[in-house]
């Protein structure tokens, strides 16, 4: 059975780097979940191969061979995925505005330095934005912090306007 | 105000829209936001913080646009505050402090005060002395009014309760004193009829109309009479007495209902939230007579409640009686006999404004009060008809007389001191009555006389100074029927 966190206990935010992700994940349990107790699937194998795609499906697998269910026991999966479920609930987002489309590196680079310094219960949302011109824009846990070119360079010409209003008085 | 983007940079605090519940917005995020304030939209509209959860926080908007899960929101550090200066005298507003008439462009006032402030304290509040006067003549006769005091004005839906309430601003406006009206969740063609009122009477200058309609966001209705409150405490401030009108409260509580339900917070008593006595007593707690830097000033809160069949005894109506200095109960079964007002002398109840009132008034009042009771009395000995002896017949006739004396037109005030010698003379049997139109023939003439003959307005005030009841109807016994001849000969046709 899953422990208190089966995110952290299998890794599976290790898999899910992304708020898409996290999304496409999440729907795939609702998918299998549905597919459950539907009277033409025999087995869980049979389950997963025609609801989910195939990296949900190898996460998936993995968890249900470490919890030691049965293929034919549906309610322990059934328990086992609700509560996986509510565990993705409690995962934070941390919003990044990016002037690029961040290449998919740059975002497992991004995702590594944020599991190490800020915790592992944590996904990007990363969204493209090229009126920040460059630099980004983060918001995590009600914080919002603007490190953009555009906002610099904004107080630079706020400055330079006050000073030529002065000078011109 | 600045736009979204310059709080977000400057506060560095983000949320985001979780759920809608038409008023009431749950966002996640903000953790520093403080209750009350005020938080800006990505699309540039205002609300304002209204409960605080680990979690999430409730913002209690002031708009009827729809607002997206997943919208973000910032925070302002700032609470809600609203323009208050001379500015809005003669304005129809909406209680953000925008003008409703699109006609006129409001010049807005510098300063701004915030809605939800605290009551003063008792070192700054001073005992009700000044008689509040009505023009109501069973009102400042029967049941005095103080200025500071604040009097909940009760009764069943059409009972002339508003008829009573223009009067009294009316009266209060050509005085001199400030009127806040504040229209709670009103019909606008309600609120455009008062304003015309007030108008034609050429007393809107002195006033200021707060007004949410029907249609508004529930927010927005809710705010009402805290506008109108922040605005009365300007005039106060400046050293004026004012006469704030709430119209009605027991609407307002329905409205706040609503949204505390929509809080999701546990229902009390009619599905009340438990803090909706709070929420008013701190509201007219506010009202009173005050120390202000320019002398002494009060707000006297005329507070309305709407009952149902007449039941006096509703939680709000009981709530609202145990928070205010006393009540006018507009009694409907009297509305249908043709009393105008249909104010139940008895039901009604007066705790500060007779401490207010001279010997003679005083006087006055006890024994309108004493006859009215053995009237009350004699009624029922009616139907005994001619068997009926002299003294009860003579009673009754008196009765009556007052009953009709009492009997106002919606646009009639009468000043304090005329009231008192028309009074004494009806009660002396100063005037010819034949029948009881009669008395409405003398009392217009009289009060034509007051206002426009100088001479007869002295002659009458000097009288109203007299020390008591016995020797104000033994003076006017030897001078009444020279005012009486003189006004008949001036204005008797």
């Amino acid at each position: 059975m899953a422990s208190e966190n089966s995110l952290l206990q299998y890794d599976i935010l290790g898999y899910i780097k992304t708020l898409d992700q996290l999304e496409d994940f999440s729907l795939g349990i609702d998918n299998v979940l549905s597919g459950l107790f539907t009277a033409t699937n025999k087995n869980i194998e049979e389950i997963l191969d025609k609801t989910v795609g195939k990296s949900t499906a190898d996460v998936l697998r993995k968890l249900i061979v470490e919890n030691k269910i049965d293929s034919s026991d549906f309610s322990s999966l059934e328990k086992l995925l609700n509560e996986l479920k509510e565990e993705l609930k409690k995962v934070k987002v941390l919003k990044i505005s990016l002037a690029i489309d961040p290449s998919k590196e740059r975002i497992e680079h991004i995702f590594d330095w944020v599991r190490e310094n800020l915790g592992k219960e944590i996904v990007l949302d990363i969204d493209k934005d090229e009126s920040i011109l460059a630099g980004a824009i983060i918001s995590f846990n009600g914080r919002y912090k603007d490190f953009s070119l555009r906002r610099n360079l904004g107080e630079i010409f706020k400055n330079k306007k006050a000073e030529i209003m002065n000078f011109a008085k | 105000m600045k736009d979204f983007t310059a709080y977000l940079n400057e506060t560095e605090e983000i949320g985001f829209v979780e759920q809608v519940a038409d008023a009431i917005i749950y966002v996640s995020g903000l953790p520093k936001v403080k209750p009350e304030e005020l938080v800006v939209f990505e699309t540039g509209e205002f609300g304002h913080v209204f409960s605080v959860n680990p979690d999430y926080i409730e913002v209690l908007v002031f708009f009827k646009k729809h607002i997206k899960p997943g919208t973000r929101v910032t925070r302002t550090n700032e609470i809600l505050k609203v323009p208050v200066g001379y500015e809005l005298l003669g304005r129809v507003i909406n209680p953000l402090g925008n003008s409703i008439d699109t006609t006129k462009p409001l010049k807005t006032p510098p300063e701004k005060r915030g809605v939800n402030t605290h009551p003063a304290g008792i070192i700054k509040r001073r005992a009700i002395t000044k008689q509040f006067e009505t023009g109501v003549l069973i009102v400042d006769l029967a049941i005095p009014l103080g200025h500071g005091q604040r009097e909940l004005i009760v009764g069943d839906r059409k009972t002339g309760k508003t008829s009573f309430l223009t009067k009294t601003i009316l009266n209060q406006a050509k005085r001199g004193n400030i009127c806040v009206y504040a229209a709670i969740g009103k019909r606008k063609l309600d609120v455009k009829k008062i304003e015309e009122f007030f108008a034609k009477n050429g007393v809107l200058d002195k006033m200021v109309i707060v007004a949410s309609g029907s249609g508004d966001s529930i927010g927005v209705i809710y705010l009402t009479p805290y506008t109108a409150m922040t605005i009365s405490e300007y005039f106060k401030d400046e050293g004026k007495d004012v006469l704030l009108v709430l119209d009605d409260l027991s609407s307002h509580a329905k409205f706040y209902r609503e949204i505390s339900l929509l809080g999701r917070r546990f229902p009390g008593r009619n599905s009340y939230p438990s803090d909706i006595f709070y929420t008013h007593a701190k509201l007219m707690e506010r009202a009173g007579n005050f120390i202000t830097d320019k002398g002494d000033a009060s707000i006297t809160c005329l507070t309305v409640a709407e009952t149902s069949q007449g039941d006096l005894s509703g939680y709000i109506e009981t709530n609202l009686m145990s928070m205010t200095d006393g009540h006018l109960y507009f009694d409907k079964n009297l509305f249908y006999l043709g009393r105008r007002p249909a104010i139940n002398p008895f039901l009604s109840v007066t705790r500060v404004g007779r401490q207010t009132q001279t010997n003679l008034r005083r006087d006055v009042s006890r024994e309108i009060m004493s006859f009215l009771n053995l009237y009350e009395r004699m009624q029922s000995f009616v139907h005994f008809g001619a068997e009926l002896n002299e003294t009860i017949k003579a009673t009754l006739a008196t009765g009556e007389n007052i009953i009709h004396f009492f009997n106002q037109t919606p646009g009639e005030v009468v000043p304090i001191n005329l009231q008192i010698i028309a009074f004494t003379m009806l009660w002396a049997n100063l005037w010819e009555i034949k029948d009881t139109t009669m008395i409405r023939k003398q009392l217009h003439q009289i009060l034509e006389a007051y206002s426009s003959d100088k001479k007869i307005r002295e002659k009458i005030d000097k009288l109203a100074e007299t020390e008591s009841f016995n020797k104000l109807i033994g003076v006017l016994k030897t001078e009444g029927p020279n005012i009486i001849k003189a006004v008949s000969q001036k204005y008797g046709n």
